[in-house]
């Protein structure tokens, strides 16, 4: 009982005096500390690990296609934690959807139509906020998109596309969305199981990975409540969510 | 410690605030109740046995004329107002500690007015003659002493507040508290004064204010300073400051913006110089616009997000013209496009420079007025309507659930939220929800369309949907249908059928029938 005491603080401090001296050594440009956690954007427990480094990386541009719901989920934890997001060209992107997943509204802004100004006013937005969504069909070519990459590396500014990205860093594709909760004209849809492929540069394994999104931060444990529809899957389902481990496993 | 101080009180406000408001003759015994028991008592009503704190069935049974009327704090403000206003013309600046009652410090007033006695005089003679109620006025040292002497119009000598208040009982401590917790807390405190055989003021000020403060804690200690005669504060005197307005009447009406945005840039700097003489700023730009038909267009502006000294001239002008270029254009909704005759702008709740709120952990984080100044310039961009927030509201359908404003504007959410909304559609909501809803077809096995018949039952069971262009799918799963029928009893009212249909491609609609066509209104991606 007295070792526990003991030793649980000197743990804290340690870790402490740690951080202290990774912040100096930042400081004084000793280490480049890029992978710094402060250099992460933090992610919902559901979609961490569908990112190579468990978080959105400052300055970093993903390409995420096949699912708006995807892209909403990247943003909401960062967004809950104080981050600015901007939705661009997406006019209809569902804002009720973004609440559930738990995007703060009061922290979004949106910017349905640019029009032919696309690139001045995401150059804009790179400069202030942290999270910019861009949707397909904005008149940019490939020199405003690198100029983008670039401000945005500089400026710490997350660039997700929800179209294909000629360059970016992470590239996830959802291939299929596997409802539960529909049946034949009964039910109604409670949860979804994505698969996703992830790629992108300097990633060429194009692991699979499976990504249970609840239906809302109020929802309950998808697995649980979920009606399988079709047939049992080759797969082994995902439906292994006892006490919130992360819902998320390599199966290819 | 103690201040002189004036006190204006008018006997049984919130009767006499319902009886204004719902035109009661003088003679009728009225009183005011808050569901269980009576709240205010009108004077006619007293000499007829009525009290306050009684039930409803008492005292009707005491007084069956009695007139009941439900008790409403915002009328009893609203009401007060003007004798707050016809108190003002007496003296510059006063204190409405409760509807009911004002409060003013009275050495500059009476010196200014000849005497004590006068400015007493002075303030019932215009408070009548202005607003017609009755009023009575009290002069001592100290707060307590102010308001009894007022309930009895006396002026109290400098210095006696203390012998005028030590022979009276301790209950008279509840004449100085507004607001109902504090009532029922001092209640009880009087109370246990009582039962310890404290009955008057005198007999509380003889124990020592530190005993008193360590046995009875905050209200102990407050009651102790009120009985001593003290004052806990001095009067946090009102300034109002009036609304700011400046307008501009065109000689010949406008027809293009840059006509009328140079006449804002007038007005606006106009404005501005005001706003700088009075070293005041405001909370809200309004501005409005008024056509040759008479119509005008008006919109609300924050000012307090615009962050980096929100209030320009340059700035102004520039939402003048956003305003102005969504409506003659004809793409914003409003009344049709019109020449302009008139260009107003009015800076509404005016506070003294300096003197606005702020946040409790300070202004907007770093973070945050960076965001500002991009989304600002965004905005200057491609106008006003260009950048959009948006916010939950209440609805049904997952378009009607969200409210759309432009950055920055001031508008309130038409549906509230946190009621239940029955028949809204179940979470989770649809992540893409198409800005124009696509006309699709629904077909039964026998490739027939399916149509909803009036008891919203289907004909059959969907098999495949059809989108154009798209070829027909097949429906893996479906559920529904879930009608909704919102606000039938006006002219925009809409009957709708909803269905979620997962299809052999992958896709997962929200389709939705009215008048017997279907349409995709959203996607679950």
């Amino acid at each position: 009982m007295t070792a526990m005491t003991t030793t649980a603080p000197a743990v804290d401090r340690a870790a402490r005096a740690r951080a202290v001296l990774a912040k100096v050594e930042q400081h004084t440009s000793a280490r480049t500390g890029v992978e710094a956690a402060d250099r992460l954007l933090p992610v919902l427990p559901v979609v961490a690990s569908v990112l190579p480094q468990g978080g959105l990386r400052r300055g970093s541009t993903l390409a995420v296609t096949g699912s708006t719901s995807l892209v909403l989920a990247l943003v909401a934890q960062a967004s809950r934690e104080g981050s600015w997001a901007a939705v661009v060209g997406l006019p209809g992107v569902g804002l009720l959807a973004a609440a559930q997943l738990g995007v703060d509204l009061s922290r979004l802004a949106l910017v349905p139509h640019p029009g032919g100004d696309a690139a001045t006013v995401l150059g804009a937005l790179v400069d202030g906020v942290d999270i910019v969504v861009l949707g397909p069909g904005l008149a940019l070519v490939d020199a405003d998109r690198r100029r983008l990459m670039a401000r945005a590396r500089e400026r710490g500014t997350v660039l997700i596309s929800a179209a294909p990205w000629a360059g970016a860093q992470v590239v996830l594709t959802a291939e299929r969305t596997r409802w539960t909760g529909l049946g034949a004209g009964d039910g109604y849809l409670r949860a979804r199981e994505l698969t996703v492929t992830r790629s992108g540069r300097g990633d060429s394994t194009g692991a699979r990975l499976l990504v249970n999104l609840p239906g809302g931060l109020s929802a309950r444990s998808p697995g649980s409540a979920a009606v399988p529809t079709g047939a049992p899957q080759n797969e082994q389902r995902g439906a292994a969510i006892p006490g919130g481990t992360p819902p998320l496993r390599l199966v290819g | 410690m103690s201040i002189r101080t004036v006190v204006l009180w008018v006997p049984d406000w919130p009767v006499l605030a319902a009886m204004t408001q719902e035109e009661i003759p003088a003679d009728q015994p009225v009183a005011v109740h808050d569901g269980r028991a009576l709240t205010a008592v009108s004077a006619v009503a007293r000499a007829q046995g009525v009290r306050r704190g009684m039930r409803r069935r008492e005292a009707q049974r005491r007084c069956p004329e009695l007139v009941l009327l439900h008790r409403d704090e915002g009328r009893d403000v609203r009401a007060f107002e003007p004798v707050a206003v016809a108190a003002e013309t007496v003296v510059a600046g006063v204190e409405v500690t409760r509807p009911g009652m004002l409060l003013l410090p009275a050495g500059g007033a009476s010196r200014y007015h000849g005497s004590e006695h006068v400015l007493a005089e002075q303030l019932v003679t215009q408070v009548a003659e202005l607003t017609g109620h009755e009023s009575q006025v009290g002069v001592a040292d100290g707060l307590l002493a102010a308001v009894l002497a007022a309930r009895a119009s006396l002026v109290v000598p400098p210095d006696a507040s203390a012998a005028f208040l030590a022979p009276r009982g301790v209950s008279e401590l509840l004449h100085a508290v507004a607001g109902e917790r504090a009532m029922a807390e001092v209640g009880a405190f009087i109370d246990l004064l009582h039962r310890l055989g404290l009955r008057t003021l005198g007999a509380l000020v003889a124990l020592p204010a530190a005993a008193v403060s360590a046995r009875f804690g905050p209200v102990g200690s407050w009651a102790h300073r009120l009985a001593r005669g003290e004052d806990l504060r001095p009067a946090a005197l009102r300034r109002i400051e009036q609304d700011i307005e400046v307008g501009y009447d065109f000689d010949e009406p406008a027809q293009r913006v840059d006509e009328a945005a140079f006449a804002a840039r007038r007005i606006a700097e106009e404005l501005y110089t005001l706003l700088v003489d009075r070293s005041a700023s405001c909370g809200r730009l309004r501005i409005t616009a008024r056509t040759e038909g008479g119509q005008e267009l008006v919109r609300t502006w924050r000012t307090d997000i615009g962050a980096l000294g929100a209030l320009t001239a340059a700035r102004i002008t520039d939402r003048v013209r956003w305003q102005l270029e969504g409506w003659l254009s004809g793409s914003a909704q409003g009344p049709e496009p019109a020449p302009l005759i008139h260009l107003g702008l009015c800076a509404e709740e005016v506070v003294t420079a300096g003197a606005e709120q702020e946040l409790l952990w300070g202004g907007v984080s770093g973070s945050d007025s960076r965001a500002h100044r991009a989304l600002l310039r965004v905005q200057g961009l491609l106008g006003g309507d260009g950048v959009l927030t948006a916010e939950v509201q209440g609805g049904r359908a997952p378009s009607d659930q969200v409210h759309l404003v432009p950055w920055g504007q001031a508008v309130p959410p038409v549906r509230p939220a946190d009621r239940p909304w029955p028949g809204r559609l179940p979470e989770p909501a649809p992540a893409t929800v198409l800005t124009a809803s696509v006309p699709a077809r629904v077909l039964d096995a026998a490739q027939r369309a399916v149509q909803v018949d009036a008891r919203l039952a289907l004909s059959a069971p969907p098999t495949l949907v059809a989108v154009p262009p798209e070829p027909p799918t097949t429906v893996l799963a479906w559920a529904g249908p879930w009608p909704v029928a919102e606000r039938w009893w006006t002219p925009e009212g809409r009957r709708r059928v909803y269905l979620q249909v997962a299809l052999e491609n992958g896709r997962v609609l929200l389709l939705a029938s009215s008048r017997g066509v279907w349409s995709v209104e959203a996607l679950y991606d």
